[in-house]
């Protein structure tokens, strides 16, 4: 019996069906995109030239897309920490109180469940230069003790950031609004992480002289949350790494001021389907699915070494 | 060596009343153990003690001073939990010398990386005093392992090290043994006791098993509902309680209640079989005789101080036999503890006779308090003068 099974065939029928899915759908299309982005591809034309490293060369040294690095990297590099600092901060406070948890939740998670297409169009009115919400408040301040501050009176004395299409300050008003809209998320993570932490950690920290809400912060709760962390830090990553909506709400024709927020997933965008260039937009995909791996990569070792503790 | 007050301590959560004016004092270098059923407020009163707690009116007073407004960690007491509490990220090392670095270092020394770097000699003598603790608990060589990579054994010593370490002035054990399997457990009792008797200190143990208060204490204090229903050696709770619930509460097999009538005089029927004992008071309704499953011996025949029972279920542990009985008809059940020989024809259904040995027996009225039976003489003056 044992040699029948072992010398029968029939357990590739049973795995075939889930493989052959598996490969199809979620192996071959970047398999695809990888052979695209060697290829000077675009949809309806006929016969694509292989070009080598073409695509990747002018990736590596043309001044946009060395313009889309630095977006990209700007903005997870400012969003992440700070998106997952807020959530932190957040999570901790609520968890502090002891009535109107629930209200400070629902509100901090507003923006998550809000559509951020939507949104934009608040913020583009808000952030408007001249007849925005912004820039008036910041102008009754004109005249006051804020002057003390440089920035705020030459800023009085020309104009203020026109914030959305100032080159300097273009991709870190994105960032922001980055944040705004992400932090909530983290704080719904961070709040579900808080559960788990034992009591009984607390109260052998303070027997043990740990009085301070900060020696009780490190010696126990951020220790505790080293799991969620690990976890938030990869999602924000990966979430920070996509941005796309805010882009293309504000600037449709293309990548803000300067191409001063030109970031990854617009590129690919842009090249791919406005510009019907594949070869190009495929190599940009498989830089991004590089980028998404390694972070993923660095998870999975992070989780396995470091902070599960058992 | 300081004892230990606890006055008037009431304590409520929302409109639960978990302890209800509890005095207790501590005398320096008992093994002071809390008993009693989980919800009776024993934890709670640990934790008021520790200062983890607050209680809503009393005081708390360690080697005469008021120590209600201060810090748990600066009343010199030690914790260790149920569950150990370990940090888990930290070295078995690391987690012994927390409470120390808490205590000895400042700010700046205790800095992640630099702290080490530039205060080499304080840290020497913290870990100096770790490793010697750490002999004595026969765990030196686990100090570089995770609280993940020990047995419950040695978690338990490790918990009990970290609380070694800041040498307090008593110890504070909120269940300490009831996540370790039965063996070990029986095991940490006795080690626990050398501790005690090696330290030379106070330790205030909470426990819902009757068996660990009864085997390891200098006292004990059974409490229920939220009040100390008793206080006394190990001995005098067993033999002696002044409660029905402390009575049945101590002891296993739990204590034969029976409800026994009595006759004119006060004299005790147990079971229709009248007894040499009585009561003040006669015609006391609902009067309950307790009596240990050893007070009570199976006779092979009918004797005038015997009554018969019917066996429902012979319990066999080896060196003991519980019989259970039901008497007068089944209305009431009870135990009886027999020697394997006296006791080795008998099985379901057979009937026995039971007498008793010439221990006295507790009596308790319709409330649950001791009635105190009348000395033998006052029986017989009373019997005289119903007769004359």
């Amino acid at each position: 019996m044992a040699k029948t099974a072992q010398n029968s065939r029939i357990h590739i029928w049973f795995v075939s069906p889930a493989l052959a899915l598996m490969l199809l759908i979620l192996v071959l299309p970047i398999v695809i995109a990888a052979g695209l982005s060697f290829t000077d591809y675009s949809l309806g034309g006929s016969n694509p030239h292989w070009v080598g490293l073409e695509n990747y060369e002018n990736i590596f040294t043309r001044s946009t897309y060395q313009k889309m690095f630095v977006a990209t990297f700007t903005y997870v590099g400012v969003v992440v920490p700070l998106s997952v600092g807020l959530g932190l901060g957040a999570a901790l406070l609520i968890n502090s109180v002891k009535r109107f948890g629930d209200v400070y939740k629902t509100i901090y998670f507003l923006p998550v469940m809000a559509a951020l297409l939507a949104m934009a169009i608040v913020w583009e009115f808000a952030l408007h230069p001249t007849i925005g919400i912004v820039n008036k408040t910041l102008a009754m301040g004109c005249g006051t003790v804020l002057e003390n501050w440089t920035w705020y009176a030459t800023s009085c004395a020309k104009t203020f950031p026109l914030w959305l299409t100032d080159r300097d300050y273009a991709i870190w008003t994105v960032a922001f609004i980055g944040i705004w809209q992400g932090f909530g998320f983290n704080m719904v993570l961070y709040l579900a992480g808080l559960t788990s932490v034992p009591r009984e950690l607390y109260h052998a920290a303070e027997m043990d002289g740990a009085y301070s809400s900060w020696e009780k912060f490190r010696l126990v709760t951020w220790p505790m949350l080293g799991p969620t962390t690990v976890f938030v830090v990869t999602i924000t990553c990966i979430r920070s790494f996509q941005v796309f909506d805010t882009v293309e709400a504000f600037y449709p024709q293309g990548g803000g001021p300067s191409k001063s927020v030109y970031v990854m997933m617009f590129a690919i965008y842009e090249k791919a389907i406005q510009q019907n260039l594949m070869g190009v937009g495929a190599a940009i995909t498989v830089l991004f699915l590089g980028f998404v791996m390694c972070l993923t990569l660095i998870q999975r070792w992070l989780v396995e070494r470091k902070v599960h503790y058992a | 060596m300081a004892s230990i007050s606890l006055k008037n301590i009431n304590k409520a959560f929302g409109t639960n009343r978990v302890l209800k004016n509890v005095n207790l004092d501590i005398e320096a270098g008992e093994f002071l153990t809390l008993v009693g059923p989980s919800g009776c407020g024993k934890s709670t009163l640990l934790r008021i003690l520790a200062g983890l707690e607050a209680a809503d009116t009393g005081d708390v007073v360690i080697a005469n001073s008021n120590v209600n407004q201060t810090r748990p960690a600066s009343r010199n007491l030690a914790m260790v939990f149920q569950s150990y509490a370990l940090y888990p990220h930290l070295s078995v090392l690391d987690n012994m010398l927390t409470p120390l670095k808490l205590r000895d270092l400042s700010w700046r020394q205790r800095l992640p990386i630099l702290g080490p770097l530039f205060s080499r000699e304080p840290y020497q003598a913290l870990r100096a005093q770790v490793l010697e603790i750490a002999a004595t608990l026969k765990i030196d060589s686990l100090l570089d392992r995770k609280p993940g990579q020990l047995s419950g054994g040695q978690r338990q010593r490790v918990a009990l090290g970290r609380a070694m370490v800041r040498k307090p002035i008593a110890f504070l054990m909120d269940e300490p043994l009831s996540n370790l399997d039965a063996a070990l457990r029986v095991h940490m009792r006795a080690e626990l006791s050398e501790l005690h008797c090696s330290l030379n200190s106070t330790f205030v143990y909470v426990t819902h098993d009757q068996a660990e208060a009864m085997t390891m204490s200098t006292r004990m204090a059974v409490m229920m509902e939220g009040h100390i229903l008793q206080l006394g050696t190990p001995d005098e709770i067993y033999r002696n309680p002044n409660d029905i619930r402390v009575a049945e509460f101590v002891g296993s097999p739990k204590m034969n209640l029976i409800y026994v009538r009595t006759d004119e005089l006060g004299q005790i029927e147990l079971a229709g079989v009248p007894t040499n004992h009585a009561v003040g008071h006669y015609n006391v309704s609902r009067l309950r005789v307790g009596l240990r499953p050893e007070q009570l011996v199976v006779t092979s025949s009918e004797t005038k101080q015997s009554f018969p029972g019917m066996v429902t279920y012979r319990e066999n542990l080896g060196a003991d036999v519980f019989l259970h009985l039901a008497i007068e008809d089944g209305s009431q059940k009870i135990v009886v503890r027999a020697a394997p020989s006296e006791v080795s024809g008998i099985g379901a259904n057979d009937t026995v006779y039971i007498g008793l040995t010439k221990t006295t027996p507790l009596v308790f009225n319709e409330s649950g308090k001791r009635v105190n039976l009348l000395p033998p003489k006052a029986q017989v003056a009373k019997r005289q003068q119903m007769v004359s």
